[in-house]
């Protein structure tokens, strides 16, 4: 009677405990709508979570702010997503937008910087020379981009002015509208960070910021042009940030998943060049980075006060 | 080229577009998110096949909520959800089903006898997407909206300000301020359009819904198909099928604004000629013809330039591009333009094959269903889609509150016709995006 009374004492305790131990719970946030740079990374560090038992739960939010409002909800969850710090340097730019957002990051919560995509001033022109020569001299040149928040509008805009102050700078929601605009003559120049989309619809890159020391051949490298201007090597960067979880064991999924995932591998494709993690630098080095990478718009913010 | 690959694509659109035009709430782009892991991988030109399938079958679906339950699965089907009550009344809701399907299939065949000579001429015709030409047509649209409806041109001025105004609440792009979202945050993506549709419009809509008169089943019984009577809708169906196809050129709005334009001329003209009265069957031809017509439109700058104009086509243009797709100077029409044509066909078949008998099964099970029953479980299915959507975009209850405020205003001011404030709100981006950019580029 005994044994059996024990027997199932045990036999419950470990029920319990069951879920317990399996529950290695992740949560992956996903703030931009699926089918994106952050869905694929997010995807590709998941896939390699899940293969060390992580039992994955997606939480949908809507922009950078809703991971902020989720994590105060939150705080104690471990937690991860796929990050760019153009988001962080927004809330610099623009603290009292609404739509700026406020991580707390620290040097724990950075996972990896992955990589970085310089700007490209892309031209219908066939003319390459005739579009450099356009791209610094022409005083009715007009110029898109592609304005995301604050900092990307800053970033934009101060590179724009540094190649051209005459230049009429425009703006759109995105890469499509700004295409559109090109193909039509209505803008002469557009910049872009991923060339493949101006490259497609068959628009030439002829001029790039040099933000990780490699800039395409044949491109002028703005950073010789300018080189006194920080948005000569203006760009942005990806990576991963995480919360309640080993930093290094995430690290580690992330250096893999960067080396064999496909999803991951897109970005090299799209013209990503490796950063951080995967050009070896240290977390050290790697926090030093996105902190220099934020002050620059720190300074710019209050220069422009 | 992978012939099967080219069949299974097209298959794998055709049931996507099943699902998203019988299920209110799972539009042409959601269908696609939910579907990007699967599809991912295909070569460009399957995933054009995929698109073009979706697009298409998905179009000749979406009439049967709209005309049965008077329930919009895409905003291009509103014109058809307007009339639905009059056509159910009349008991001509199963014949409008199989008579639009039709019209989509003769207007489909006539456009592509005038565009395929037109193809290598309209490489060069970059212009459709110059800010100029848009303002242009997005000014005659506004135009044709405040002079067509039952309402007076006043009251239409006044929905259309309402419409601005609403779709104008969020965070300003061009002017970097917060237009009336009083500090709460989940305003500042502004009102979300499934809302502002299915509260204000379709919901008091549902509530004035009174079934389906048995004569419905029995009229087409007799009347065994619209064949014979589609002579009277030639004309209808020539004007609005090119009308929707210059339309759906326009980016942003293409066969939604190709859609409702079409309805709204083809009103105003039946009511000059004191034809028209609920549930009329030219109307929602003209607009679901148009809507056919406006989706081939709008798929041209995608495969000519590799621009996509709508929401759904950014997100395969995206795939297309990480798998290499290009182009530059029309390459990649004019390599695949037989492919594309064929299955352009071949689905405007299949989308005509399924929506043909599909709609009477779908009818009778409706009829079976008390009117009560029915009025409650379609507006459950307006609850179940905007909260899904809301989930979806991580503020479910946000959805749920904008709803029901919406349906309240809109039970308050149902005696108007609400389609132009309706029609406005879907308008106010690409208005605002044309004026400002061009401000920004001449001023």
């Amino acid at each position: 009677m005994f044994k059996i009374i024990a027997s199932m004492i045990v036999s419950i305790m470990a029920l319990m405990a069951w879920p317990v131990q399996a529950a290695k719970e992740l949560y992956v946030i996903e703030f931009t709508p699926p089918g994106g740079n952050y869905n694929r990374m997010n995807l590709a560090l998941s896939a390699q979570a899940a293969k060390r038992g992580y039992d994955i739960k997606e939480v949908r939010v809507n922009r950078c702010k809703g991971i902020e409002n989720w994590r105060r909800a939150n705080s104690n969850k471990p937690a991860i997503h796929a990050f760019d710090w153009l988001e962080d340097a927004a809330r610099i730019v623009e603290p009292d937008n609404p739509a700026s957002c406020d991580l707390e990051l620290t040097k724990d919560r950075v996972i990896t910087v992955n990589h970085v995509f310089n700007v490209h001033f892309c031209s219908m022109s066939k003319d390459k020379v005739r579009s450099a020569d356009s791209l610094f001299n022409n005083p009715n040149l007009k110029v898109g981009y592609v304005k995301t928040n604050a900092a990307s509008e800053m970033g934009f805009t101060s590179t724009i002015s540094m190649v051209n102050a005459k230049a009429r700078q425009i703006p759109f929601k995105g890469a499509a509208d700004q295409s559109q605009a090109l193909l039509s003559g209505d803008i002469d120049i557009g910049i872009v960070q991923i060339p493949i989309n101006f490259e497609s619809i068959g628009a030439t890159c002829f001029a790039q910021t040099n933000f990780n020391g490699i800039v395409d051949p044949g491109s002028i490298d703005l950073s010789k042009k300018f080189p006194s201007s920080i948005w000569s090597r203006y760009g942005s960067s990806q990576g991963y940030v995480g919360y309640n979880i080993d930093v290094n064991e995430f690290r580690a999924m992330a250096l893999e998943a960067s080396r064999t995932d496909e999803r991951f591998l897109q970005q090299y494709k799209l013209g990503a060049a490796k950063k951080g993690v995967l050009a070896g630098e240290s977390p050290e080095q790697q926090w030093t980075w996105i902190q220099n990478y934020i002050n620059n718009f720190r300074k710019i913010a209050v220069e422009k006060k | 080229m992978d012939i099967w690959g080219i069949i299974a694509s097209a298959a794998l659109g055709s049931v996507m577009g099943v699902v998203a035009g019988l299920l209110p709430g799972i539009s042409v782009g959601k269908i696609l998110l939910l579907a990007v892991l699967l599809i991912q991988d295909f070569n460009p030109v399957e995933l054009m096949v995929v698109y073009v399938s979706l697009m298409v079958v998905g179009q000749y679906m979406d009439a049967v909520p709209a005309i049965f339950l008077g329930v919009p699965g895409e905003t291009s089907a509103i014109p058809a959800a307007t009339e639905s009550r009059g056509l159910r009344e009349r008991g001509l809701a199963l014949h409008a089903v199989r008579l639009t399907a039709l019209g989509r299939m003769l207007g489909s065949l006539a456009v592509l006898v005038v565009t395929i000579p037109l193809m290598s001429s309209m490489l060069s015709a970059t212009w459709v997407f110059s800010v100029k030409t848009q303002m242009i047509v997005l000014t005659l649209a506004l135009i044709g909206i405040a002079v067509t409806g039952r309402n007076t041109r006043w009251q239409n001025s006044l929905l259309m300000a309402a419409g601005f105004v609403l779709a104008a609440v969020g965070y300003n792009f061009y002017l970097d301020i917060n237009v009336l979202t009083f500090g709460i945050p989940d305003l500042y993506d502004g009102l979300p359009l499934i809302c502002v549709m299915l509260g204000l419009y379709v919901t008091p809509m549902i509530m004035d819904f009174r079934g389906f008169p048995k004569q419905d089943l029995q009229h087409h019984q007799h009347d065994q198909t619209p064949i014979h009577g589609i002579k009277r809708f030639v004309g209808t169906i020539t004007g609005s099928g090119l009308w929707g196809s210059l339309i759906g050129l326009v980016p942003g709005v293409s066969y939604i604004l190709s859609s409702n334009m079409a309805y709204m001329m083809t009103k105003r003209r039946r009511i000059a000629q004191k034809q028209y009265r609920d549930g009329d069957l030219h109307c929602v031809v003209a607009s679901e013809t148009a809507t056919n017509t406006g989706v081939f439109s709008s798929l041209l700058p995608l495969m000519m330039f590799g621009i996509p104009i709508t929401l759904s086509e950014s997100i395969i243009w995206s795939l297309m591009i990480e798998n290499s797709a290009n182009f530059a100077n029309g390459q990649f029409l004019v390599q695949n333009w037989p492919v594309l044509i064929s299955v352009f066909l071949a689905v405007n078949v299949v989308g005509l094959l399924l929506a043909w008998p599909l709609a009477k099964p779908i009818l009778q099970q409706f009829i079976r269903v008390p009117i009560t029953w029915l009025k409650a479980l379609t507006i459950l299915i307006c609850i179940a889609t905007v909260y899904q959507l809301g989930a979806f975009n991580g503020v479910a209850i946000f959805y749920l509150v904008c709803y029901t405020l919406m349906t309240i205003v809109g039970f308050m001011i149902r005696r108007f016709d609400l389609l132009p404030l309706i029609f406005v709100f879907i308008l106010q981006a690409p208005i605002e995006q044309a004026f400002m950019t061009a401000y920004r580029l001449y001023f």
